[in-house]
């Protein structure tokens, strides 16, 4: 499920981004390339996060930027962007992120399987300390298989 | 059974996350609980005993009334336990 919605060539490595909206907008990138978004969506997420601050920032140095489904989405996707240097999304030291995981879904429910995959690989010490080192995309999708059914 | 309100601001990503590992600290501790997840806006019109989510999320709820508690690590079981540990008796 995961490696469907995450295609090895939706992960992308960057050593920085000058701010969080632009490491949100590159982190979207591959879906736009890939049309499950329009551009809109982008934009629908940053709005979102100044409205109403840095929640996607969902365990430390992970964020998974995304928007409602009718902000723009086509179909359901996910990018990841890799930073060497993390990016600040708000003020406390646990709102910055080096993992960037976009993601659009066109329903409340139908992704879930792949948020649960996602959310498996992060909790996982060892596989997250793996995800953290990897350095090529083949690495990372090494990872995305490992807790793909 | 006490009902759980997981709060996002677009009621289907960090929410649907975060309830996964309510439901996973649940079941460790042996609780049972009516568990929903919803969005900001959605969640002003909601009744439950405990309203959950990411601080800067939760503390659009507040009014006095709703109980709040506020998760910053959405997938440390530790910080999910003990923020919801004393809503539920």
């Amino acid at each position: 499920m995961l490696n469907e919605i995450l295609p090895l060539d939706s992960i992308i490595f960057m050593k920085s981004c000058p701010d969080w909206q632009s490491a949100v907008r590159q982190s979207c990138q591959p879906l736009l390339a890939r049309g499950t978004i329009e551009p809109a969506y982008i934009d629908a997420i940053i709005s979102n996060l100044n409205e109403l601050g840095p929640y996607i920032v969902i365990a430390p140095d992970v964020a998974i930027p995304h928007a409602r489904p009718e902000a723009g989405a086509r179909a359901m996707g996910m990018a990841l962007l890799k930073l060497e240097e993390p990016v600040v999304f708000g003020p406390e030291p646990d709102q910055q992120a080096r993992l960037l995981f976009a993601f659009s879904a066109t329903d409340s429910h139908s992704h879930q399987r792949a948020l649960k995959q996602l959310a498996q690989l992060i909790m996982d010490e060892e596989k997250f300390a793996a995800l953290a080192a990897a350095s090529s995309a083949a690495e990372v999708f090494a990872l995305i298989n490992s807790v793909s059914q | 059974m006490k009902k759980i309100m997981i709060v996002c601001g677009n009621g289907l990503g960090s929410s649907m996350m975060l309830e996964m590992t309510v439901n996973a600290v649940l079941k460790e501790m042996g609780v049972s609980a009516d568990v929903r997840h919803t969005d900001l806006f959605s969640a002003k019109s909601e009744i439950a005993d405990l309203f959950l989510g990411a601080p800067e999320i939760v503390s659009g709820l507040n009014d006095g009334v709703r109980q709040l508690a506020g998760v910053r690590n959405i997938m440390d079981k530790t910080e999910v336990r003990a923020a919801i540990t004393p809503y539920l008796n």
